[in-house]
């Protein structure tokens, strides 16, 4: 017996703290480039889901981002725990693109409580190569480029594990949230399309 | 010495040697029947009967040799043993002969003094002992020999162990050293610091031992020797937890192993509650028991931010004299109360409140942010509730537009094993408004306004009618059924814009404004409705023109509805506001495979659900499937009595479902529940379906993932 192809859902994690929604236009873009460039089954709209809310276990990925402080209740602490205990896959994306910044600074705390420690990530870890091939790892940033933020180009990504190996949290200081928030169609104006990394991120969570 | 005298002696010690040898027959026998029977009955029972073998044995010794106790036959086994054959004994003691001896007499009595007694004693001695003493020494190496065999039903020992009760059906026959278990649990210092009660408890042959991580765990079992250690083992079917193989003191560990300790009459291993559930394994010979250690993890304390209650945004003093919106207004002097609530399921140790002040955005110099502690209070005795409280006065927070403050109360648990856990309650905000905030509106954008659009389209228009006359103009001519058809489709077009301008004229709204003209439900300014009218009936002339496919006339009605149209443009009033963007629907069939960047990989197959729910399935289904194949019991009969067959089966069952329950522990706690009912079950000799059907039901139905989305388990 077989089952119905579920589409992915691009999903936003929503927190009480802070700014949740400071990156709108990112889900909209990486659907865009997950049909432009894979046959995934893909929802044409993202969703917005609570962390605290049993309904973040509908959904495989969730993208967290935002400015201010990233303070976990409860509440969302317990189900988000228990969603990565169970194979869920978070991608939290420091929207300030600064180590110092308070974001980076809570949202490390908060994530190393519900996930464990956080190491950076290999480059050569399966994530840079199982759509798209980025060989020197993650791809810099505009906004790194340009020695904006904490004026560093980081070399890596930082990620928690799974007991079975898998990447759980991935936690970007890059801030692809900025590099990736505009409309879709203006990916026409970009000789090589910047979005392509987050497919990776997307195959990655739906293949590991 | 007479005759009489010297038989006497030899007498006695003859019956010395037999009684000896007797003896040593049935300690002999004793001790085979003993080595052979005690580590498989038990040592009374043993015992009881090696006596009555080693009474019998050596009483039938003695029994044969009653005779000895006349002298005419001490007389005859001297004379028999001598080797003289004379007769002297036998004659010189039996006082019939005595008249008739005459000169005899002294031959007789010469032959009786010159027999060597002793030698013959001591040949008798050889002959009766030695063999004896040989049969105990062979008992002895048999002793020896048994006792280091590996303990089996039939076989038989001097072990204290047996005099212990019957062991329970799951840790398999009688004389095993892993039944029953007393587990003694003691709970972490701190809990006993906070006065959690009761601190020890013993428990008697459980099969699950739940307690508070850390809680030091000693398991005790029956019979001393060598054959009993422990093992911790990853279990990688279900990470976090693990197994423990057990098996007697003595042995050297094998690495990793926790190696039992003697302990009185039996051994013991003490271990530390995990963190993860953890499964021992006790091996003994063929004997095995199970045993599963279920942490209670020491939850983080609960705090309830009491106060602030609520976020808000506070509004500095302005002294600029401009309108201010309405809200709270605060001064620097003010003070902030903060009140929260701190519960701990053990203890607590200390708490207070964060505060993270943050300013600035990205574009501006990005967001700056500082840390404060505030309230820090540390609780002694390890209270379970406690409240926190405290002030903050904003004069130290130096406040300015745009700040954010954001509050949370903090508190620590006493755990000192797995901790200290850390609870923290939701965080509240406050952002202090900006200067010119309430000049602003959020707002969803609107679409673009009829005005837009209808000039946009009647430009289009105005460029389709001069291409049509240019049509007609050069040759070929179209034909005139060609040019009626456009003309006419341009003139429905104009139509339709006279609509649309219409509805602009009389929209809904009505305005009582003296600038706005009043009833006809336009809230236009005068003389942009001027305009309007003007292009309105522009366009109905322009109309009518292309309806009657004259082109040429139409245009100038175009040209004057479409200027008249950008006239009451450029006299709108127009607020362009800035809201969140719109929900944006990608078309997906528009992109689908759109993209030019080369992937690495063709994306086949996604992976398959790896929660654990599908495997957890398929092993419950054969775990029942060896359940329903179970050989039929005897009606009413204890678990006890059931065939070997059917007790290993059960036995092997039993120990399945345990190791289930074990590793659905972590991620279906339904199912363990109801595994650990069937194996209660199971154990009692009672029917376990009705708690394998629960189990069955609780565990969820999946099949191979065939969609783009990984699934797994509903929470």
């Amino acid at each position: 017996m077989g089952r119905a192809v579920t589409p992915f859902v691009f999903a936003t994690g929503k927190y009480q703290s802070g700014d949740w929604d400071a990156a709108p236009l990112v889900p909209a873009n990486l659907i865009d480039s997950i049909a432009r460039y894979t046959s995934i089954a893909v929802a044409p709209q993202g969703v917005v889901v609570d962390l605290a809310s049993a309904a973040l276990f509908d959904y495989p990925l969730v993208y967290c981002t935002g400015h201010l402080p990233f303070r976990l209740t409860t509440a969302e602490a317990t189900t988000l725990r228990r969603y990565l205990g169970r194979g869920g896959m978070l991608f939290v994306d420091d929207h300030n693109h600064d180590v110092g910044g308070v974001f980076h600074a809570t949202a490390t705390e908060e994530l190393r409580r519900v996930a464990g420690p956080l190491v950076d990530l290999p480059n050569t870890h399966p994530i840079y190569s199982c759509f798209f091939a980025f060989p020197d790892g993650p791809p810099a940033t505009s906004h790194e480029l340009n020695g904006w933020g904490d004026n560093l180009v980081h070399a890596h990504l930082q990620a928690a594990f799974a007991p079975d190996g898998t990447v759980s949290v991935l936690y970007s200081s890059k801030d692809y949230s900025s590099e990736w928030g505009y409309h879709p169609d203006a990916k026409r104006f970009q000789s090589v399309d910047n979005t392509r990394f987050g497919v990776n991120i997307v195959v990655y969570a739906l293949t590991r | 010495m007479t005759a009489l005298a010297r038989a006497r002696a030899v007498r006695a010690t003859l019956m010395a040697i037999l009684i000896a040898q007797a003896l040593l027959w049935a300690v002999a026998s004793a001790i085979v029947v003993r080595s052979v029977l005690g580590r498989a009955t038990g040592g009374t029972a043993a015992l009881v009967v090696a006596a009555i073998i080693g009474a019998t044995v050596g009483g039938r010794l003695l029994w044969r040799s009653r005779t000895i106790g006349a002298l005419d036959r001490v007389a005859l086994w001297v004379d028999e043993q001598s080797g003289a054959s004379s007769y002297a004994w036998p004659t010189a003691l039996d006082p019939r002969y005595a008249p008739t001896l005459g000169t005899a007499l002294p031959t007789i009595a010469r032959a009786v003094a010159d027999t060597d007694a002793g030698r013959l004693l001591g040949a008798a001695a050889v002959r009766r002992i030695v063999p004896a003493a040989s049969a105990i020494a062979f008992a002895l190496v048999i002793a020896w020999a048994l006792a280091l065999r590996p303990a089996t039903a039939a076989s038989a020992s001097v072990d204290p162990a047996a005099r212990r009760p019957a062991p329970r059906a799951i840790t398999g026959p009688p004389a095993s050293r892993v039944a029953p278990l007393t587990v003694q649990v003691t709970l972490p210092a701190y809990a006993l610091r906070a006065g959690i009660a009761p601190g020890s408890q013993v428990l008697r042959d459980p099969t699950v031992v739940v307690a508070l991580v850390g809680s030091t765990v000693a398991v005790h079992g029956p019979g001393v020797g060598p054959g009993v250690r422990a093992t911790r083992v990853p279990r990688a079917s279900a990470p976090g937890t693990a197994s423990m193989t057990a098996s007697a003191p003595g042995d050297a560990p094998r690495a990793g192993e926790l190696t039992a300790t003697p302990d009185g009459d039996g051994w013991r291993v003490v271990v530390a509650m995990p963190t993860a559930p953890t499964l021992l394994r006790f091996d003994d010979a063929t004997h095995s028991r199970l045993l599963i250690l279920q942490p209670i993890a020491d939850a983080p304390p609960t705090v309830d931010l009491l106060a602030p209650a609520r976020d808000t945004v506070l509004r500095l003093p302005d002294d600029s004299g401009a309108r201010r919106p309405p809200g709270p207004t605060v001064s620097p002097r003010d003070t902030m109360t903060l009140a929260a609530r701190v519960v701990d399921d053990i203890g607590l140790a200390d708490g207070g409140f964060e505060v993270i002040l943050s300013s600035g955005e990205e574009g501006s110099g990005g967001v700056q942010a500082r840390t404060l502690r505030v309230g820090a209070t540390t609780w002694a005795g390890a209270p379970r509730a406690a409240e926190l409280r405290a002030r903050l006065a904003l004069s130290t927070l130096a406040l300015a537009p745009g700040m954010v403050i954001s509050v949370r109360a903090v508190a620590r648990d006493d755990n000192a094993i797995s901790g200290p856990g850390v609870g923290a309650s939701e965080t509240r905000t406050w952002r202090v408004a900006t200067r010119h905030e309430g000049d602003s509106l959020a707002i969803d954008a609107a679409p673009p306004p009829p005005l837009d659009t209808g000039a946009l389209s009647q430009r289009a228009v105005v460029i389709a009618t001069r291409a049509l006359l240019r049509r007609i103009g050069h040759a070929p001519h179209p034909p005139r059924d060609t040019i009626v058809r456009a003309a006419g489709r341009l003139g429905d077009d104009e139509r339709t814009l006279a609509e649309r301008i219409d509805g602009v004229l009389n929209g809904p709204q009505s305005g009582d404004d003296d600038d706005r003209v009043a009833g006809n439900g336009s809230t236009l300014p005068r003389d942009e409705h001027r305009l309007l009218d003007t292009a309105a009936a522009a366009l109905g002339d322009a109309a009518k023109s292309l309806a009657i496919a004259e082109p040429a006339a139409a245009l100038p009605r175009e040209l004057r509805a479409l200027a008249t149209l950008d006239s009451a443009r450029a006299l709108a009033r127009r607020l362009y506001l800035r809201g969140p963007p719109p929900a944006l629907v990608v078309d997906l069939a528009r992109v689908r495979l759109t993209g030019t960047g080369i992937p690495t990989t063709t994306l086949t197959v996604p992976a398959s659900a790896s929660d654990g729910a599908a495997r957890l399935g398929r092993r419950l289904g054969a775990v029942i499937a060896a359940w329903a194949a179970l050989p039929p019991a005897r009606p009413s009969a204890p678990p006890a009595a059931d065939s070997s067959d059917r007790r290993a089966r059960r036995v092997a069952v039993i120990d399945s479902l345990t190791v289930l329950r074990l590793d659905a522990l972590t991620s279906n706690a339904a199912a363990a529940a109801a595994l650990g009912d069937a194996v209660d079950r199971l154990q009692a000799g009672r029917d376990a379906a009705p708690a394998l059907a629960r189990a069955r039901a609780a565990v969820p139905i999946t099949v191979a993932a065939d969609t783009a989305a990984r699934a797994w388990a509903a929470p």
